[in-house]
């Protein structure tokens, strides 16, 4: 596996230089390859759960693929399993014959890593991990749903948005009350500033809700199937 | 003179009339009574009831009425998926005229058990939808001078912070932001 060959990989589902919110976005050939290959995973899904369902037999664990099922769209399977004071995540991708486990440096998570390997490997034979040195490799002109150009990674496009987030401390730290009370002050002074921008007719953008209500009143639109863009069944 | 008064004038319509904040807004009033929420009736205790959310927010809980697209099977330590879609309308004014309006539909998926939470009923994603959105908005539109032509980009944006804001305070509700399709 090579860092030319996983970009190939993303190419193939990312179309270049157009954001998701990009005019065209849905009508690119790589667009339609995302949407079948959550298809197809919605439809392998009982592989997947089977090896979660493995899992909890050692583990307590979550499974975070539910929303291919409901027609969601997302490049890998995703869960995490418990370890002691930690989420350990890890993903199998759809794209392509990788996974990856979200190693965070902490000492408790090698031995459940290598079981949660073995596992994976068993269960999608000629799956290979995606090493570290290359899925964090920013993909500098693809763009994902909260990806901006230069944010997005090997690992995002293959396995998992949510790839960072995936392994942390639990339970998680509570979050203190001063520290509440400092971000409220800070949203106060952001609300105060802007008012006063408004007030010296400088450029401000703000939410029209006003607008946002006549279109929730308007009865909603039935979004058609998007069809493939190159006439295929 | 003339000119001092009609300076307090347009001071005084600048700050009553023309704001997208929440007491300036007529249709942004506090939050409904509970029994008007979304999905009230089929929403058991709520897990985090205690610790009630903020109100007089501009917006509301009812603006992200969630349904559920995938059912919570009862195994392991969170189950289930239901979304909530709202379209997002931004004006940016200069002098306090519009030169710029972008709207965006997002859609927001969150699990219906969490090991954390428990079950999370549908009113109660709502209202952490409404707050996180309340709370990410405006700084996001300070962040920059001007959006004007940047409504893409705005988009990607909104879309990372509340994400990021919906993980960072409601841990594992399995918060995800991203555009229809």
């Amino acid at each position: 596996m090579t860092h030319a060959e996983l970009l190939e990989v993303v190419y193939r589902f990312y179309p270049r230089g157009l954001s998701p919110w990009g005019l065209g976005y849905e009508d690119t050939e790589e667009s339609y390859r995302q949407r079948e290959a959550a298809r197809r995973g919605a439809a392998e899904y009982p592989r997947w759960k089977a090896m979660i369902t493995r899992l909890r037999a050692r583990y307590s664990s979550t499974d975070h693929s539910l929303r291919l099922l409901g027609g969601g769209i997302d490049p890998g399977y995703s869960g995490d399993i418990g370890i002691p004071g930690r989420k350990l995540g890890f993903h199998v991708s759809l794209l392509g014959p990788y996974y990856g486990i979200r190693l965070t440096g902490d000492p408790g998570e090698p031995p459940a890593a290598r079981d949660l390997a073995q596992e994976i490997e068993a269960t999608f034979p000629g799956y290979a991990p995606i090493p570290p040195s290359q899925g964090d490799e920013v993909v500098p002109d693809v763009s994902l749903d909260g990806r901006w150009f230069g944010e997005t990674t090997i690992y995002e496009c293959l396995l998992a948005q949510a790839w960072r987030w995936s392994s942390e401390p639990w339970p998680p730290p509570p979050v203190s009350p001063e520290k509440r009370a400092e971000e409220k002050a800070a949203l106060e002074a952001v609300r105060v500033r802007l008012r006063e921008r408004e007030r010296l007719g400088l450029p401000v953008a703000r939410p029209d809700f006003e607008a946002e209500e006549r279109a929730a009143a308007r009865p909603p639109s039935r979004r058609p199937a998007r069809p493939d863009p190159h006439g295929r069944t | 003179m003339t000119t001092k008064l009609l300076l307090a004038l347009v001071c005084v319509l600048s700050t009553s009339c023309l704001r997208g904040d929440p007491e300036a807004s007529p249709t942004a009033s506090p939050s409904s009574s509970p029994s008007t929420e979304p999905g009230s009736e089929l929403s058991g205790p709520d897990p985090i009831g205690e610790a009630p959310l903020e109100s007089g927010a501009a917006y509301r809980p009812e603006q992200f009425p969630f349904r559920e697209i995938v059912k919570d099977d009862g195994e392991g330590n969170g189950g289930g998926s239901q979304q909530t879609e709202y379209t997002f309308t931004f004006v940016e004014r200069e002098w306090w005229l519009p030169v710029y309006v972008w709207r965006r539909p997002v859609q927001i998926d969150v699990a219906i058990r969490s090991e954390l939470y428990g079950r999370i009923s549908p009113m109660l994603a709502s209202r952490c939808t409404a707050e996180v959105a309340n709370e990410v908005v405006d700084p996001l539109l300070e962040s920059q001078v001007a959006w004007r032509n940047q409504g893409e980009l705005f988009c990607q944006q909104l879309e990372k912070t509340m994400e990021k804001e919906l993980r960072a305070t409601y841990r594992r509700l399995g918060p995800r932001v991203h555009k229809p399709r």
